[in-house]
């Protein structure tokens, strides 16, 4: 230990937070458009989804018009109770149905 | 709903996620503690809770709708950010002990309490009876990606003014938060539940745990230290702080740890807290759930286990409100309030030879609410359950037990609870008052999970077991890994 000139012990102290061990990852590729793509809903059941999604499947029909949308029911409640085994089962779960891109909500 | 995202795009499928306004800073951390710095997300203007229909469509078609667009279709851009932190044994900050604590406070790193500076050679101290490696990995903390290194709890452990005794403890907790089916993860979820540890086990008493007056308030360097202990960690580890994860609109005071009196448990031979989760009366274990609120349920008046249960049971239903989602809704029978009781109050039970779990039943029998209000409470006033389906509807479909769905009458009385056996008890506080205090749980969001305390020392270390009289500049030798 170190003392200032008023014999104040001086402190050298270590980091309190610990590496990011957390493998890091790329994002998967974007396309070029959702023409022609299967789109899935995803939903955690919790604040107005229900309300949203058919709102967001009109809209996203009217500017593509072959876009064809696998809507949340597919696919359940992914909170609460059974969120681990769901989400985990997700990955298969969307190569399994071919989905193309996600849309997920609703983080509130 | 940024880990379904994050699933989605380890299956090289791209996502874009669905944000209230002020949960971008949130949602970006979590993407990051999972390896996935920069996912798309579209924002809604405002939250939706408080929008009428109309409203909350015009914004959402005129503002977020092309944000989703945008997030799937389009350039990739390349990863995140370059990680320039420091490594773990790094020197971060150097002066006296005000400097220290100023830029502790200024980096986040503290609660707003004073610190014990975590020099290198406070932490080594720390640790070097303990036998563990610094670096050894206990997991990884779900919400911010960071290492949970034994180091790391020293450090915290450290600054929180703990004693090399506690570590035991230490470790279990932070393996209650590796563990899954606690969530560490949901920590930071709005309505700001906040840990309960229960300490309980023939050594608790021997590592200065206070039991009795007082036994929830701070005052007690062990019941004190351990509790601050977990709220830096999760401050620092697990990156609950306003500027990532912790999206708590209230919250609570870091509670101190509450340990069980088991000489009254002894003596009316009640198991502790810590056998709801399995562990016998001869172990010593660590049991922790977030809680969301508690009451008082004071002067309980009476010289009868029959006397004094319905006061106990209304306790109870008291705390039982928008948390019955946990029965059903955002969990599924993980509604488990806790009710600490004093000795004086166990010992009424035990003289009239009721075992903890006749209290169980009576208090399940007991503490009902018209079931109206238990579908509004997760309905109509927090629409918090899918649907808003009557009890009636969860009964038919099996998700809740037939006891909530004997008639439709909406004045019947139902449980808080699917079984007398999710009512959990803890005996401690003054042993010559009868007072008890109802707690409710977050259900998912940090469940009650329990791990033992191993308070053998590890052999990590085999050069700090064969040479007993070393000092802690045996750690020095030993490098972080990278």
């Amino acid at each position: 230990m170190l003392h200032n000139d008023d014999m104040e012990p001086i402190y050298e102290v270590v980091w309190p937070q610990s590496p990011r061990g957390v493998q890091r990852h790329r994002r998967a590729a974007r396309l070029e458009t959702l023409n022609g793509k299967r789109v899935a809903f995803l939903w955690d059941y919790l604040f107005r989804g229900d309300e949203l999604f058919p709102v967001l499947k009109t809209e996203l029909t009217a500017r593509f018009a072959d876009i064809e949308i696998v809507g949340y029911e597919a696919f359940g409640n992914l909170h609460g109770a059974d969120e681990k085994e769901r989400v985990g089962r997700l990955p298969q779960d969307l190569r399994d149905r071919h989905i193309d891109a996600v849309v997920s909500g609703m983080g509130c | 709903m940024l880990r379904a995202s994050i699933a989605s795009e380890s299956a090289s499928i791209p996502s874009v996620s669905i944000v209230c306004e002020g949960f971008e800073g949130q949602a970006r951390a979590t993407a990051r503690g999972h390896g996935y710095d920069g996912l798309p997300l579209a924002v809604t203007v405002g939250h939706v809770d408080s929008q009428s229909a109309d409203e909350m469509i015009d914004n959402f078609v005129a503002y977020t709708v092309d944000a989703i667009v945008a997030g799937l279709i389009g350039a990739d851009e390349a990863a995140g950010e370059d990680n320039d932190e420091p490594n773990a044994l790094d020197i971060v900050a150097r002066g006296s002990i005000d400097e220290i604590n100023a830029q502790f406070l200024n980096e986040g790193w503290t609660e707003g309490n004073p610190i014990i500076p975590p020099t290198r050679e406070r932490v080594e101290s720390f640790l070097v009876d303990s036998g563990h490696d610094p670096w050894k990995l206990l997991g990884i903390a779900k919400s911010s990606g960071r290492d949970l290194t034994i180091w790391s709890i020293a450090v915290n452990a450290v600054m929180a003014g703990c004693r090399p005794e506690q570590l035991p403890v230490l470790i279990a907790l932070t393996e209650i938060l590796a563990d899954p089916r606690y969530g560490a993860e949901h920590s930071g979820n709005t309505t700001g539940a906040d840990a309960l540890i229960v300490i309980d086990g023939p050594n608790a008493a021997n590592l200065g745990f206070n039991t009795g007056p007082g036994a929830m308030r701070e005052g007690a360097h062990a019941n004190t230290s351990v509790g601050r202990w977990l709220r830096l960690y999760l401050r620092n580890v697990f990156g609950f702080t306003v500027s990532e994860h912790d999206k708590a609109t209230f919250g609570n005071p870091t509670r101190p740890v509450l340990a069980e009196d088991m000489a009254c448990l002894a003596e009316i031979d009640w198991p502790p807290l810590s056998a709801a989760f399995g562990f016998g009366r001869d172990e010593d274990a660590v049991s922790m759930a977030r809680m969301n609120s508690g009451t008082i349920i004071g002067s309980v008046f009476g010289s009868t286990p029959e006397a004094i249960v319905p006061y106990l049971a209304n306790g109870l239903t008291r705390v039982a409100a928008w948390d019955l989602t946990h029965v059903y809704g955002l969990g599924h029978d993980q509604f488990q309030p806790l009710l600490v009781i004093s000795p004086m109050i166990a010992r009424t039970f035990s003289k009239a030879g009721w075992s903890k779990a006749d209290v169980q039943r009576a208090l399940f029998n007991e503490a009902r609410i018209p079931a109206q209000i238990f579908e509004r409470m997760i309905g109509e006033w927090s629409n918090l359950t899918a649907g808003q389906p009557t009890l009636v509807d969860l009964v038919e479909a099996g998700h809740l037990a037939p006891v909530f769905g004997e008639s439709d009458d909406p004045g019947r009385l139902v449980p808080i609870v699917m079984a007398p056996e999710r009512l959990l008890i803890a005996v401690a506080g003054d042993p010559n008052r009868a007072n008890a205090f109802a707690l409710s749980n977050d259900g998912p969001h940090g469940w009650w999970t329990a791990k033992g305390i191993d308070h053998t020392p590890a052999s990590d270390l085999v050069c700090a077991i064969e040479h007993p009289g070393s000092d802690a500049s045996v750690l020095r030798t030993r490098l972080p890994p990278g």
